[in-house]
């Protein structure tokens, strides 16, 4: 190909990108302004996402069902639903002191949890599977209090004490983790330990 | 392109990144063996496997605590953008060692990895139209232009070297994730490395001449 005529291909998708570029932050300001607008014309009817759970809606653990409910004794004290949560998108992890991969994970959350989580709109619950753990009951909560102090874990932990809620959410090799919408909807299941990226990439899936 | 799609392989949920990406380096591995020749397709696949040994081992590197704390968190992570950004590097010295940095083949490879990987990511996740369409058919129409001219004279491999950064950089322009990701680092390193390494060779050829 002739220079000039290359040259001139070159300078003209260079400036088409440059274009695209400052059309896509133009209508980004304007698509997110329309978005605030219309949450505080919400707010101000009072038709916020604060009703109670639609009655005709499935409820299991696949895509796009509604989480089942649980009320569980967390660790430091009190009672924790996962309806308490509904209007926050929520990362349901379930692990048990002796696994190796939520070993390798819990930093990551923590870290998640920590930098990114409130930003993002998102409530972390990690629920110890305490019937899975291992020894008798003041074995069990040591080893709980242990790991959760070796990796100062700030967010809540729930203590799925008869097993019930392990089985209902299949939790069969851990981690195993839901990410539940605002709404309460399961979107995705994780089986494996998820690393900060993966978080985010999974809340920002969500609504 | 951001990942809106994760799959679970047995035990392991992974994003769908990661399944585009193995698809593009068998394409390119097949594209190179068949355009090139067989000892041209080893070195692009030794070169994959740098990426991928850096791009996970250097999870060590970035998390070491957590590294001597569980050992076994290697196996599960990986070194990020950071980590694939030192893989590439890896990747592409091993070229270089290899004398097999200003190959035309290489130029074919690299724009099959991206060509193959951004088409598999439109497809694999939710992508609007617009986005989804530019993408496709911008990576097709370079892929097929390379296809046809890259091995046809020196120039043409040079030109198409620097029309490779101008199309991916205006593609991504349209993609919702904007022109900061690791496919858009890659694209621009590589296209530096090969460019810098042609032009410096021509240069000593002319030298040797002289």
């Amino acid at each position: 190909m002739n220079k000039k005529v290359f040259g001139s291909i070159v300078a003209l998708v260079l400036i088409g990108a440059l274009v695209a570029i400052m059309i896509k932050n133009a209508a980004g300001d304007e698509y997110s302004g329309r978005q605030e607008q219309l949450k505080r014309e919400l707010e101000e009817t009072g038709q916020t996402q604060t009703g109670a759970p639609d009655e005709e809606e499935v409820i299991g653990i696949g895509p796009g069902e509604q989480a089942p409910d649980f009320t569980l004794k967390a660790l430091d004290g009190g009672e924790m639903s996962l309806s308490d949560f509904r209007g926050k998108k929520v990362i349901l992890n379930f692990w048990a002191s002796w696994c190796g991969p939520c070993r390798a994970e819990m930093p990551h959350m923590e870290n998640f949890y920590k930098k990114e989580a409130e930003e993002l709109g998102v409530e972390v619950l990690a629920v110890n599977l305490s019937a899975a753990e291992r020894g008798d009951e003041q074995k069990v909560m040591e080893n709980i209090t242990n790991f959760v102090g070796e990796f100062g874990m700030t967010f809540p932990v729930l203590l799925d004490s008869d097993g019930k809620q392990g089985d209902v959410y299949k939790a069969i090799s851990i981690p195993t983790s839901y990410i539940i919408d605002s709404g309460g909807i399961v979107r995705q299941m994780v089986r494996g330990p998820m690393d900060e990226a993966m978080m985010r990439d999974l809340v920002n899936s969500v609504e | 392109m951001p990942v809106t799609r994760w799959l679970t392989i047995f035990s392991l949920t992974v994003p769908s990144s990661w399944i585009a990406v193995l698809i593009a380096m068998a394409a390119a591995y097949s594209i190179v063996r068949v355009r090139a020749d067989k000892a041209a397709a080893g070195l692009f696949a030794d070169a994959a496997f740098w990426f991928i040994l850096v791009w996970k081992g250097s999870y060590i590197l970035f998390h070491f605590g957590v590294f001597i704390r569980s050992p076994f968190s290697v196996l599960y992570y990986n070194g990020g953008t950071a980590g694939a950004t030192l893989g590439l590097l890896s990747a592409l010295f091993f070229l270089y060692r290899k004398k097999a940095a200003d190959q035309d083949w290489l130029l074919t490879a690299a724009v099959s990895v991206q060509a193959v990987y951004q088409t598999a990511m439109v497809l694999l996740n939710r992508t609007g139209w617009l986005p989804g369409t530019v993408t496709i058919a911008g990576f097709l129409i370079l892929l097929t232009a390379v296809l046809i001219k890259n091995e046809s004279s020196a120039g043409w491999t040079l030109q198409l070297a620097v029309l490779f950064p101008v199309v991916h950089l205006f593609i991504a322009a349209m993609q919702p994730e904007g022109v900061g990701g690791f496919p858009v680092i890659a694209t621009a390193a590589f296209s530096v490395y090969f460019i810098l390494q042609n032009v410096l060779l021509s240069k000593a050829e002319r030298g040797a001449h002289e």
